[in-house]
């Protein structure tokens, strides 16, 4: 379970993220326009960027002063926006770099890539890859900032598959309503660095304020 | 890579270093062994620049200690492998103590710390008297005993047999060693910190010793050098042995050991024998612009083209 307590991030004279709360104990969304701190909370929370202000705990331990690596021991997986991988090696490679956890290159769709260069991947794939290696590190919670993002029908109908599959807490970061209402048990919105509205997908859909948040953002 | 044309030219390398010590004369081989010792100077410069994304000028600075090392040890009487083994390890806990700043650092700043490493070491050879004879280096270094109860190594075909096979073994092991996992965590640290971090590994330990490794193999090529030449001073662990390892390693192609090491013989070839007295270093400007342009990958990086 994953604990963020009064977490800010403040560049500059920007409040990127703002005294958020959140407690991600099961499926959880995270949305919100473009520019609103989604990434940047997921950085915090895994300990990319430093807090402001506020805490993480992760399973009730207090990680705040932790860097990404020690999280990472402790049990935190996650993507990123741009999937990070290590172009030179092939895919089998980046899997085993990943972790040991029994996550295949088949199970997300890449079956005949194992000696491939992740670096030669088109983009959707490298997401796919992306999440087979933070599975593989057999994660306590994990965290995926847009992994939907770019994919064909097929590849999002395989990633939800494979999410549902996932036995952890997630914390999800997606635009796609659908993809969001048939994966996500709560979702959280995010506006301007701050918690807007969080609740079920259909207490989400239903809320005024997040629609005129999303119709204000044209997203 | 294909398999074959790879096989055959290791087969063709191998069979020509067991040749030639029947048809070169002795300064030809001395030239060899002088190679061997710069080359694992050059190699040492690859794994950190071109595997682990550490670009540096300063692995003159292990090499030094290597060499000066070992030149204290043959003063003592120590016989070749004692020399290469302690050489190998002073010169790995020098660059574990310089391996705690370079390895915070990355790119340009990199560089720049390395180069001061680098120059600070060739400063300490030129002032630290006691230890090194100063500007006039460490002379009068005894002939080398490879083994206990062998001969002192005086003449081109021991030195040659000397150096060139300790040069194979250790860039052999070095090899092997990146084929393994352990190499796969080391060009994962350069391609992609923020993954490996976010995977749990321990991106700057792995680097340290990275950094320890190549510090070791550069020490082992400056007890090759005190073997060779018998003699060692400031001149030959200062920035123009920097600069003409980086040369040879942007001839080799950054990433590839056994690159490095040609790189390092042409440079030594270029130097020595083909250009007109005074001419070397306009002649190493020309071959490293060439390098970069036409062989944007070194001399590696041929086989890989053909492939392509
Ligand atoms: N390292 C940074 N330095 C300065 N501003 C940043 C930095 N990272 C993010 N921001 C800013 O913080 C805000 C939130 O960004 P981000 O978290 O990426 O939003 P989202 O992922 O929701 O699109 C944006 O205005 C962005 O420009
Ligand atoms: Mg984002």
């Amino acid at each position: 379970m994953l604990e963020l307590r009064g977490l800010s991030r403040v560049f500059g004279s920007l409040t990127a993220v703002d005294g958020v709360s959140l407690t991600v104990s099961s499926r959880h969304a995270l949305i919100g326009p473009n520019g609103a701190g989604k990434s940047t909370l997921l950085h915090l929370a895994a300990g990319n960027v430093r807090p402001s202000a506020g805490r993480v705990l992760l399973d009730g331990r207090d990680v705040t002063r932790a860097g990404p690596g020690r999280r990472a021991r402790l049990g935190l997986g996650r993507t990123f926006q741009t999937p990070a991988l290590v172009d030179s090696a092939d895919c089998g490679t980046n899997l085993r770099l990943g972790g040991r956890a029994p996550v295949s290159l088949d199970d997300v769709g890449l079956g005949g890539c194992e000696r491939l260069p992740a670096g030669a991947l088109p983009h959707g794939r490298r997401r796919l890859l992306e999440v087979a290696v933070a599975l593989a590190g057999a994660p306590r919670v994990l965290l995926l900032d847009e992994p939907a993002a770019g994919l064909g029908d097929d590849d999002r109908a395989l990633l939800l598959s494979v999410l549902r599959a996932v036995e952890v807490p997630v914390l999800l970061v997606e635009h796609d309503q659908a993809f969001v209402r048939a994966y996500a048990d709560t979702v959280t919105v995010l506006h301007q660095g701050a918690l807007l509205a969080s609740g079920t997908p259909s207490t989400i859909a239903a809320d005024a304020d997040v629609a005129a948040v999303y119709q204000g953002a044209a997203c | 890579m294909k398999k074959w044309p790879t096989l055959a030219a290791v087969a063709a390398v191998l069979v020509t270093l067991v040749v030639l010590p029947f048809v070169l004369r002795n300064f030809a081989l001395l030239t060899i062994a002088r190679v061997a010792a710069l080359g694992l100077l050059a190699a040492s410069t690859a794994l950190l620049t071109g595997t682990a994304g550490l670009p540096t000028l300063g692995q003159v600075a292990p090499y030094a200690v290597g060499a000066y090392t070992a030149g204290h040890l043959a003063h003592a009487g120590a016989v070749g492998l004692v020399q290469i083994l302690v050489a190998a390890a002073a010169a790995a806990v020098f660059a574990l103590l310089t391996g705690l700043a370079v390895v915070r650092t990355r790119g340009t700043v990199c560089l720049m710390v390395t180069l001061a490493v680098g120059e600070l070491t060739a400063i300490a050879a030129d002032q630290w008297k006691s230890v090194t004879g100063g500007t006039d280096g460490m002379a009068r270094v005894p002939a080398v005993r490879a083994f206990w109860g062998g001969e002192p190594m005086l003449k081109g075909v021991p030195l040659y047999v000397y150096a060139v096979g300790t040069a194979l073994v250790v860039l052999v092991a070095t090899w092997l060693m990146l084929r393994t996992r352990a190499g796969a965590l080391v060009r994962g640290c350069r391609d992609n910190e923020e993954r490996m971090r976010a995977s749990g590994h321990r991106v700057g330990l792995i680097l340290l010793l990275t950094h320890v490794w190549a510090g070791a193999v550069a020490g082992v090529g400056g007890a090759l050098l005190i073997a060779v030449q018998r003699y060692v001073s400031p001149a030959d662990v200062g920035f123009e042995v920097s600069a003409l390892t980086l040369l040879a390693v942007v001839i080799g192609g950054a990433a590839s050991l056994w690159g490095a090491v040609a790189g390092a013989g042409a440079v030594v070839a270029v130097r020595d024998n083909l250009a007109p007295a005074g001419q070397a270093p306009l002649l190493l400007g020309l071959l490293f612009v060439a390098a970069v342009y036409v062989l944007p990958r070194g001399l590696a990086g041929i086989n890989r083209r053909r492939d392509a």
